[in-house]
């Protein structure tokens, strides 16, 4: 039996989180809900992997934290885009589309 | 930019773990608050909601150890953590790490005891600039085959000014001179010297100058440079060089330098260097003396090959000129000829201590393994807790390191102890007291840690971190039975290894008996020899009978001495590097053609009492006596070898010979006008003796008396002097020194020892050699043992409960020993035929160090395979009579 979930495919993760934060400053729930909602409930993101991905991107220097207070009021740890992010994420998209095209054109060839 | 940022992030994850670990832990408890919210409203109960937004989550610890690699610094942290966990687990079995510390600390330290000393003899550069161009020429009498005779002066100068391969070339010879004048005359090793020398090699005085062109010329070549602790112990620290002079050999030189501490060439114990300077008629400056040792200096980028095609073009040139014939010459590196005989020697060492340290890290991996299944519960749980098969792997290694650096620790203070005392028992090597533990060596002991904490960990903690999990857990850590044939199979490599070495000693001690049995041919036992060596200042050439007459009064007087039985002097005493080569010519055989067709022979003068005082037995004919003086009949006395070698299969007693080659094949200009050589009588055969090492073989030796050769080459003017005392003859060394004074003032004496010394002495290089292997096998022996003892040991606790079922059902005593012991000595057999296999494939890597043994020798092998089994069946039964003792009550309750 096909899997219905989208499984991601590898490195779309950290593009997918940039992304999601490139609209406003989430936490990590936030970045989880956020990229399920923009994908129609199609992509899961697990927290095993959504959790590591943060850290690891925020070490890259793509994007920042502080604590801040959520929406239930409740003390939450928000993450927002930094400028070497913002561009990373443009470079990402661009490499996404020429990918994303290729993957199209090969499956459309019969 | 990014990896500063790294950097900055992971210190701050080490400096404050905590307070990341903290946040990291309030974040993903926020995750789940929002996650139970979030099915609150998607309409569960709070408490489902809770335990599902959990359960969503996964293995929090996972996720945990995932972020942690992640931030908090990964590598460094865990590290830290690792280290600290290995510590506290090694401290919680001090038993355990005390064992495994201690075998790695004696495999390490003689290893880096060993590499310390090959390090400096074979490893470390010469102390010269650009010592890798500096080469040894030796000539090759291509003809006998015999290579490295010395040079002769002529072709010195042929090489000198015809080749173009090196920058400089110096030939010189190490002679002994008399230091006389002073309160004490002393006798030093000196080298006389072509002029470049110095410049040569690179070295220049401390004090002073080296010398110059001129000094070269006979007549001008009085110029002295000395060593450091020469001129130290003559004319002590802040003396002034100017105007100082030295008495040499009788003559009065100039001290013009003084050479820096350390500088020793050609040998440790040279003392002064002079000038090479000949008269020119002098015989030693003709072709045919063969004398001259040449040092030289490559042109850069000149290799060792293109030097010897170079000189064998110059040999060939000269052999179109019609100026000598069938000689040529080899160049090899400075640094091959000063250590060429040890290598062999301590490479098999150094492959000797290897295996040791191979045996250590066996038995260390043995106690890990055993306890690794010990271990298996709790890496079973912190397995299912979350921990990655690497991140065990990595935790288990970190504690075998931990053993690893202790033990190199431990290592390095025994090596320090170690390599104090392989120099003080082997003052041989040269350049050995440069040995210490330097940077390199340091270097290699700090691999070794590494090397060997890999070697002895990574099977174990591989092993344990493949462990399954729920299994493990089930049994409560009782190990699988897959560690049964990894410990066999350690046992086995463990012995397979200790009897190669047990080989290697075994063949070296065998060796060693035999040489000590050797009959030397001569007695050792209460004689004093000692080295004169008359100048040639006050014994000229044409005055050699005064020198007859010296040596005749000494003897005179020694056998005076109360004491004294017997006294004799010799050209070359055995076992003293000295000797004479002459060319054979029999008179009743057609003279040979050509040079090459004659063999060559050594030659002694000797008087006539020195057989008698040696105890070199007569097999036919008689000793030389007083009668036959230098009026008479020239005769000879010749040894067994000679005997077979040049009279084969007759009586050699009555034939004559003389010691040259046929008068008329010599080139015109070689020999004064009416030259003829002496024609000698043999008129007595003597026992062989070993002259040149107990373990070498015998040349052939013709005997003459000193007063008998005036025609020819003359009495020798240096001569040791053997005396035969009834009681210790070392009592007697001041009342010969004393007799010598008094025959002339200014004569030293040098090179006093017992033939008893001179014989230990020429054993000392293959006793050291066979001391340190014996040592290394019997620790490698003594290790395996161990080893086999812990693995036998720990599977008779293993089979405890099967053990109690097989005497309750009715299993008699014998069986269990049986059944035990089988198993251990199944595992030894095997070990003992690879180790076999090893021991004839390696033993021949040392078919040098051998006397008189085949590096197969049949008998040596068994013989340590019978020890290593009977060792091996000891430490079988001791864990077999323990399984006998299982109360089968106790062992079926147990568990």
């Amino acid at each position: 039996m096909p899997k219905q979930d989208a499984k991601l495919l590898q490195g779309t993760l950290d593009m997918l989180i940039l992304k999601a934060l490139s609209l406003a400053p989430l936490h990590g729930f936030g970045v989880g809900q956020r990229i399920m909602q923009m994908s129609a409930n199609a992509l899961r993101v697990e927290e095993g992997s959504l959790y590591p991905a943060l850290y690891r991107i925020e070490q890259q220097g793509w994007i920042t934290s502080e604590w801040g207070v959520s929406d239930n009021n409740q003390r939450a740890k928000f993450y927002r885009l930094t400028r070497a992010g913002r561009k990373q994420l443009r470079v990402e998209e661009e490499n996404w589309e020429r990918l994303a095209a290729a993957v199209f054109k090969v499956m459309q060839t019969s | 930019m990014y990896w500063l940022r790294l950097m900055r992030s992971r210190l701050r994850g080490l400096l404050r773990k905590n307070s990341v670990e903290r946040e990291m832990e309030e974040e993903l408890r926020f995750h789940v608050r929002m996650r139970a919210r979030e099915n609150v409203r998607l309409g569960m109960t709070s408490d489902e909601a809770e335990s599902a937004a959990l359960r969503s989550f996964g293995q929090w610890a996972r996720i945990k150890e995932n972020c942690r690699d992640v931030k908090g610094g990964g590598l460094m942290e865990t590290l830290l953590q690792d280290v600290k966990f290995g510590a506290r687990t090694l401290s919680k079995r001090p038993g355990f790490a005390l064992v495994a510390v201690l075998t790695l600390a004696v495999g390490i330290g003689a290893n880096t005891a060993i590499f310390s000393v090959v390090n400096a003899v074979l490893l470390g550069p010469l102390p010269y600039p650009d010592p890798e161009r500096l080469v040894m020429v030796l000539e090759t009498d291509m003809a006998r085959g015999t290579a490295d005779v010395g040079a002769s002066m002529p072709d010195y100068r042929e090489w000198e000014g015809r080749n173009q391969s090196f920058d400089r070339i110096a030939a010189y010879a190490t002679y002994n001179y008399n230091i006389s004048g002073v309160e004490e005359p002393e006798r030093v090793v000196g080298a006389a010297v072509a002029t470049d020398f110095f410049l040569l090699l690179g070295v220049n005085p401390e004090q002073g100058r080296g010398f110059v062109e001129e000094e070269g010329l006979y007549g001008k070549h009085r110029a002295a440079v000395l060593s450091n602790a020469l001129w130290q112990r003559r004319f002590g620290d802040g003396a002034r060089l100017e105007g100082q002079t030295i008495r040499l050999n009788g003559e009065t030189f100039a001290i013009v330098g003084v050479m820096p501490r350390g500088f020793s060439f050609p040998d440790t114990d040279v003392a002064l260097w002079t000038p090479l300077a000949l008269p020119d008629n002098d015989s030693l400056s003709k072709r045919g003396n063969y004398w001259l040792n040449v040092v030289a200096r490559l042109k850069p980028g000149v290799t060792i090959e293109h030097a010897e095609a170079d000189l064998g073009n110059i040999h060939r040139q000269l052999e179109q000129e019609n100026i000598t014939f069938g000689f040529s010459a080899r160049v090899e590196s400075l640094a091959a000829a000063t250590v060429g005989d040890f290598r062999a020697p301590l490479w098999v060492l150094l492959g000797a201590v290897g295996c040791v340290l191979l045996i250590a890290c066996v038995n260390i991996a043995n106690l890990l393994l055993a306890r690794g299944s010990a271990r298996a519960a709790e890496i079973a749980v912190r397995a299912a807790l979350g921990a990655s098969r690497g991140r065990l792997v990595r935790q288990m290694l970190t504690e075998s390191l931990m053993i690893g650096v202790l033990g190199a620790v431990g290592g390095l203070l025994l090596a320090w102890w170690g390599v104090d005392v392989l120099v003080r028992l082997e003052p041989d090597l040269p350049r050995l007291d440069s040995a210490r533990v330097d940077g390199r060596v340091l270097a290699f002991t700090a691999g070794l840690a590494v090397v060997t904490s890999l070697l002895f960990g990574l099977v174990p903690a591989l092993r344990s971190a493949s462990t399954d999990i729920s299994g493990a857990v089930k049994s409560g850590g009782k190990g699988g039975t897959r560690n049964h044939r990894l410990l066999g199979g350690l046992v086995v490599a463990e012995i397979a290894i200790a009897l190669v070495l047990l080989a290697g000693a075994g063949l070296m001690i065998n060796s060693l008996l035999r040489l000590q049995r050797v009959d030397p041919g001569f007695r050792t036992d209460n004689i004093l020899t000692m080295q004169l060596a008359l100048p040639e200042a006050r014994y000229p050439d044409d005055q050699l009978e005064k020198a007859v007459g010296f040596y005749r009064q000494l003897i005179e007087r020694v056998k005076g001495l109360p004491g004294v039985q017997s006294a004799g002097v010799t050209s070359a005493l055995p076992l003293t590097d000295s000797g004479w080569g002459k060319l054979l010519t029999r008179e009743d055989r057609p003279a040979p053609k050509a040079m090459e067709e004659i063999p060559v022979t050594q030659y002694r003068q000797v008087s006539a009492d020195y057989f008698d005082t040696l105890g070199i037995r007569p097999v036919d004919g008689r000793y030389l006596n007083e009668h036959d003086g230098p009026g008479g009949l020239p005769v000879a006395v010749i040894n067994e070898t000679a005997a077979r070698r040049f009279w084969p299969d007759e009586d050699p007693i009555g034939k004559v010979f003389k010691l040259g080659p046929p008068e008329e094949i010599i080139p015109a200009g070689i020999l004064p006008p009416n030259y003829r050589f002496i024609r000698w009588t043999v008129v007595g055969v003597v026992k062989d003796v070993r002259h040149g090492g107990l373990g070498r073989a015998v040349s052939p030796e013709i005997y003459t008396l000193p007063e008998q050769s005036l025609a020819n080459d003359g009495p020798a003017r240096t001569m040791f002097l053997a005396v035969r005392t009834a009681n210790d003859p070392t009592a007697l060394t001041g009342a010969i020194r004393r007799e010598v004074q008094e025959l002339d003032k200014e004569q030293p004496v040098a090179n006093i020892a017992t033939m008893e010394e001179r014989r230990a002495e020429s054993l000392l290089q293959v006793r050291f050699n066979t001391l340190l292997l014996a040592l290394f096998a019997a620790v490698a022996l003594g290790l395996a043992v161990i080893g086999i003892y812990g693995v036998m040991s720990y599977s008779v606790a293993e089979r405890t409960r099967e053990i109690g079922i097989r005497v309750a059902l009715g299993a008699q005593r014998n069986d269990v020993l049986g059944l035990v012991v089988k198993r251990g000595m199944a595992l030894v057999f095997g070990g003992a035929l690879i180790g076999l296999g090893g021991a004839v494939a390696l033993t021949r890597l040392m078919v040098s160090l051998l006397y008189e043994v085949s590096a197969t020798d049949p008998l040596t092998l068994a013989a340590v395979a019978g020890v290593l089994a009977v060792a091996a069946l000891v430490a079988c039964w001791i864990p077999a009579r323990r399984a006998t003792k299982v109360d089968p009550m106790v062992a079926l309750r147990y568990e």
